[in-house]
């Protein structure tokens, strides 16, 4: 009894092999030098500016795969922010290290589907430089052509990603304490952002960019922060830093996983406030990644569900939150005390998330789903159109329920 | 140079027009923690904390006097009953969990009383303890790093068992299997080892181990900010259905006012160490007293996308426990800070029976 | 229970179960065979009541408990050894290990012919006859030289000494082999002393902290500004000078190593347990009101057990070579005694260094082996143990 969930050695030399065979595999296609014709590709709706389209992320672990995302389609529309909303393991960090090909090699891979990105970026002649217009910006830094253009990210070579990482889409991370370089100042650090993605900028353009970036996310003695180290401020001040390197080239795209979970109630409102200011200011969209739903519904527009490595539900924020669909949804809303509930014991859904390892074929969330019924033990239940925006992923809502 | 000079005289100017505000204060306050320490002690109660301070000395001169030191928990009081549950609220650095282990005497107290079943524990050595600390027991944040990593699910239950003689010796696999299903974990887990759990599981591992030496009071220490919502709502609940049959009083401590108010019947508010306002649930949230406590309120996200509140949001940092301001503590974030909130220390009183708060807003009404 | 062993009797009860949907199926036969009663005894039933006894619903609430049963985990050993194994290095040095270890101890037991200490005696004494002669060319006598050796030295590898012999005509492949059981086993007791001394001082320091780690540490600081081999030297004359046999000299050498090298372990151990101290489930068992000596070594060293046997590892090759550069110095055992440094000690004469590899080359690749070997073997547990590492 006690030894029977273990692996045998067999099954463990077994998995080893196959892993090796696959990530071998995937790795050398990583970085395989290709033609940019390979990875252009043309979006399906031009509102959007990232398509996420049946992405599927997998790490190879000694104890099997597994598949952290698994065939996750979302779009991101122009100027909206997207909240992804869903419990730790679910795949919600992972779908947006793969928009950032961030993901730790050779253990984790894209493994296929594909993420379209529209970039716009400056023109090239034919030895990659950037071809200048003539004419120059405020501080004097010259001004070059643009040329909008769509790139696939997940079949992008790795040696080509330069051109969207940090550039067109940035990311805050969760721990503001650990994601500043301590050695260097904060001037040191934004003004290195504005030189690695500015061409023809000088020290004075990026010091003042910097300091008008520190200025935007309300730091109020921006020079004194500007010759700091990161030690010496506190990680609420940090996480504005964070945001203001995140926005420092005016991204296309920014990837804010879990920034204010760190945090404490006070800071975290000050940095929510600061958030919703800038959603309006800034040229872009935001993928907000969270574990909390008060922080969706107070941010985002559009909201993708994710449970275990799969999208279950996507809607409006509205649609998600006061006309939930999936059992696991509802579930979520009801299980969190709020302020204004006054009840004795709490909702709470039964069990753990799955295993991610040798996942069943039927629903995932079957085992822990009160309105369970016969057809949840059969396929996995596909994406049915509730509304124009409004999609879920589970069998009570399919055609023939709804009739029979 | 001359500039700073006149700053300077200013503030002493300003602060020779409260030096008598200040010391009468002082004097106040010394007078009534010594009568307080005095008091018998309430009968009633499981637990009373009178005055609990403790601070860790940061500088320390070469005879070992010290010099400069932290005020991690500064004046501290509440009593707890039997069966009831008293949640402490707070941000990070508020000295909650700091208080937490010292009336666990994890560290050692630098002044007032800890009073566990009539008994002043508060000087009492490591040997005195051991009896007493079958009774009190703790549960921590983190359930990765407080489950020994090499002993498996059955070792560190029957462990505490086995040393504290809980049960006799051929019946502890059967007690431990019982407390194991008492809190929702399967019997085969009883060989398995904590890495193979996952954060709720862990937890429940926690709450088992802390239950096996039959405690009475359990001191929560964030037992569910590091869980997932569902998970976390398994855990409350399971606390609370424990609470009921084995009769616990629980000592909750959160951040999360949204959880404290699920669990608690009466709440205390934290800031830098000190007891801001403290008093039943009802009263708490029905008329939060002080400034702090409101901001706290409003700045919880609400997950409803239509209701837009108003929210109080602080401007700043919390200050550094080893700097604490004058005055006030919370004088430089509030939003209400008046020219007293810098020099003077507001009194600890009580505004309604059972309902305390410290602030010079309410000071002029007793 | 395997499996395919639950796949198989499932199989066989697909044809005897229609309707049953196959996840209730498999969880009904899943709590079969083991399932917890009402009076708390392990029960094993028999499938075919089970399975008929058990309603679908039952089985749709255990249906978890099957989800994590069909989840195989690797356990805490198995870990080890994949990581350890990942690693071709790791490989290497063990077979390097095995290899040297079956050389020292089996090897003396299967290759007989020679003892250690024993003198080939077995050379042909030859003489030279040079006739002395007169003016006139008369023979007078023959003069008899004996040119030939009585003692087989300075063989050259042959059948009957695969490595030749030394200069006193003992077999090299035989004192090859028994030299490194003693290199071994000396550098093995040392790493052992060294960890105990460690482990003790080192968890004092880290466990009671204050005026104990003081003095602890400050003996550590004295014990690390020592220069190792000038003091060995002067403590090699000393044992020489008190009449100690010198066949036990190495081992009063080591001894005195040990003494002055535990600061290392010590300071590690110390680390350890400073930052295991702070871990919660050692608050845990504060609070459970467990013993000092309990928490010490029930709770605190068996954590720290990975780092020790990981500094174990890569201590034992330096105290090979520190027990070699000894012998080489003359500090070591006598000759007959061999170990590696003593018999590389023969290449001092320039004779045997030009014209006899086969003397002195062995001890040298054994030792290359042995130090290569341990620091690989280290550099692969290092990463298998410790959790920092894991990928």
């Amino acid at each position: 009894m006690a030894e029977k969930h273990y692996l045998t050695g067999k099954e463990i030399r077994k998995i080893a092999k196959a892993n090796k065979k696959a990530m071998m595999a995937l790795e050398k296609e990583k970085w395989k030098k290709k033609p940019e014709s390979e990875f252009t590709a043309q979006m399906k709706d031009d509102k959007n500016i990232l398509e996420i389209d049946n992405l599927n992320t997998y790490f190879f672990t000694d104890q099997g795969v597994v598949k952290a995302v698994n065939g996750v389609s979302f779009n991101i529309p122009l100027h909206a922010t997207v909240g992804i909303v869903g419990e730790s393991g679910c795949g919600k960090s992972v779908t947006s290290m793969s928009v950032m090909r961030l993901l730790q090699g050779p253990q984790g891979q894209i493994a296929s589907g594909s993420i379209r990105f529209k970039s716009s970026d400056f023109k090239r002649d034919e030895k990659g430089n950037p071809i200048p217009t003539g004419t120059h910006n405020l501080d004097g830094t010259p001004k070059y052509y643009m040329e909008e253009k769509v790139y696939d990210i997940a079949k992008m070579p790795m040696n080509e990603i330069h051109r969207i990482r940090g550039r067109q889409i940035s990311m805050i991370f969760q721990e503001p304490m650990t994601s500043l370089n301590p050695v260097f100042t904060i001037g040191n650090q934004l003004d290195e952002v504005t030189f690695i993605h500015q061409p023809g900028a000088t020290k004075e353009s990026a010091k003042a960019k910097s300091l008008e970036m520190l200025n935007l996310v309300g730091i109020a003695a921006p020079e004194r922060v500007y010759n700091s180290y990161p030690h010496e401020l506190s990680g609420g001040m940090r996480q504005r830093v964070m945001i203001s390197m995140a926005l420092a080239c005016n991204p296309r795209l920014i990837i804010a996983d879990e920034p204010t979970t760190a945090l404490d109630v006070t800071i975290q409102a000050q940095i929510l406030e600061l958030l919703r200011d800038l959603k309006d200011k800034m040229d872009g969209s935001i993928m907000l990644i969270t574990h909390d739903l008060g922080v969706i519904a107070e941010m985002a527009d559009y909201v993708v569900v994710m449970y275990a490595g799969r999208v279950i539900e996507m809607g409006t924020v509205r649609e998600i939150f006061h006309n939930p669909m999936h059992p696991y949804t509802v579930g979520l809303q009801k299980s969190k005390p709020t302020m204004q509930s006054d009840t004795d014991t709490l909702f709470n859904i039964p069990g753990n998330v799955p295993n991610p390892i040798n996942m069943p074929k039927h629903c995932f969330f079957k085992e822990r789903c009160d309105k369970c019924i016969k057809k949840c033990s059969g396929e996995y239940p596909g994406m049915i159109k509730v509304s124009d925006t409004h999609f879920v992923a589970c069998h009570l809502y399919d055609e023939e329920e709804q009739n029979g | 140079m001359a500039e700073k000079f006149k700053n300077e005289n200013l503030t002493n100017a300003s602060q020779n027009e409260y030096q008598a505000e200040i010391e009468a204060e002082k004097a106040e306050r010394e007078a009534r923690i010594k009568a307080d320490m005095e008091k018998p002690f309430d009968k009633d109660a499981l637990l009373e904390v009178r005055h609990l301070r403790k601070t860790f000395p940061i500088q320390k001169s070469i005879t070992g006097k010290v010099l400069k030191e932290l005020i991690a928990v500064d004046d501290a009081s509440f009593t707890l009953k039997a069966g009831e549950t008293l949640g402490i609220v707070g941000e990070s650095g508020c000295g909650k969990t700091t208080m937490g282990r010292t009336i666990l005497k994890l560290h050692p107290s630098n002044g007032g009383q800890i009073i566990f079943g009539g008994e002043d524990i508060t000087n009492y050595n490591t040997k005195q303890m051991r009896p007493i600390r079958t009774k009190m027991q703790i549960i921590f944040q983190d359930p990765y790093s407080s489950l020994p990593p090499r002993s498996t699910v059955g070792d560190i239950l029957s462990e505490p068992v086995l040393v504290h003689n809980i049960v006799p010796k051929n019946q502890v696999k059967e007690y431990v299997m019982d407390l194991m299903e008492k809190c929702g974990l399967r019997d085969y887990y009883y060989e398995r080892y904590p890495h193979e759990f996952s954060g709720g599981q862990r937890q429940r591992i926690c709450i088992a181990r802390a239950l096996s030496v039959k405690p009475e009071l359990v001191i929560c220490d964030e037992p569910v900010s590091a869980l997932d919502v569902s998970i976390q709502a398994q855990i409350i609940n399971l606390l609370k259905d424990l609470q009921k049959s084995m009769g616990l009083t629980y000592l909750f401590i959160s951040h999360d006012l949204s959880v404290v108010k699920f669990i608690s019947d009466k709440i205390g508010v934290m800031y830098l160490g000190s007891m801001v306002e403290y008093g039943a649930k009802k009263d708490i949230f029905d008329n939060p007293l002080h400034p702090y406590t409101r901001a706290l309120f409003s700045a919880i996200p609400n997950p409803n996308p239509d209701i837009k509140m108003n929210r109080i949001v602080l401007n700043g940092d919390i200050p550094s426990p080893a700097n604490q301001p004058k005055g006030c503590k919370f004088h430089t974030r509030c939003p209400q800070a008046m020219e007293i909130c810098k020099h003077v220390c507001p009194k600890y009183k009580e505004y309604e029976p059972g309902h305390f708060t410290a602030c010079h807003l309410f000071n002029a009404e007793h | 229970m395997q499996n395919n062993e639950i796949l198989e009797r499932e199989d066989a009860m697909n044809t005897e179960i229609e309707g049953q949907d196959r996840i209730g199926r498999r969880c009904a036969m899943l709590s079969g065979i083991h399932t917890y009663d009402g009076n708390k005894k392990y029960v094993l039933h028999n499938k075919g009541t089970v399975l008929t006894a058990r309603k679908e619903a039952d089985a749709e609430k255990d249906a978890d408990v099957l989800h994590e049963n069909t989840i195989k985990l690797m356990s805490p050993m198995q870990m080890v050894l994949r990581r350890f194994f990942r690693s071709k290095l790791s490989i290497v040095g063990l077979v390097m290990i095995v290899a040297l270890f079956l050389f020292c101890w089996l090897g003396p037991v299967i290759y007989t012919s020679w003892d250690s200490t024993e003198v080939d005696n077995s050379g042909k004494v030859e003489y030279t006859y040079t006739p002395v002669k007169d003016s006139e060319g008369n023979i007078l006598f023959y003069q008899v030289v004996e040119t030939g050796k009585t003692n087989n030295f300075f063989a050259k590898p042959d059948s009957s000494h695969p490595m030749g012999t030394d200069k006193n005509g003992r077999d090299v492949l035989a004192r090859l082999m028994v030299g490194g059981r003693i290199s071994l086993a000396i550098s093995f007791l040392s790493v052992f002393a060294i960890t105990l001394f460690g482990v003790i001082f080192g968890g004092l320091a880290g466990y009671f902290g204050g005026a104990i780690d003081n003095i602890i540490m400050r003996i550590c600081d004295i014990l690390m500004c020592l220069p190792g081999f000038p003091i060995l030297l002067i403590v090699g004359t000393l044992v020489e000078a008190a009449g100690i046999d010198l066949q036990y000299r190495i081992y009063y050498l080591m001894g005195f190593l040990t003494l002055i090298s535990w600061s290392g372990t010590a300071r590690l151990v110390r680390g350890q347990i400073l930052s295991l101290r702070e871990q919660e489930y050692m608050v845990a068992a504060e609070a459970m009101g467990y013993s000092t000596g309990r928490k010490i070594f029930k709770h605190l060293v068996p954590n720290v057990m990975p780092q020790l046997i990981v500094q174990m590892t890569l201590s034992l090759g330096s105290m090979i070579l520190y027990e070699a550069s000894l012998s080489y110095l003359g500090l070591g055992a006598p000759e007959e005694f061999a170990a590696w440094g003593t018999m590389i000690n023969s290449a001092n004469d320039v004779n045997i260094l030009q014209n006899y590899f086969n003397i002195w080359g062995p001890p040298g690749i054994c030792i290359i082996i042995a130090v290569l070997g341990f620091n690989f073997v280290g550099d692969g547990l290092r990463d298998a143990l410790d959790p920092k590492m894991r990928r």
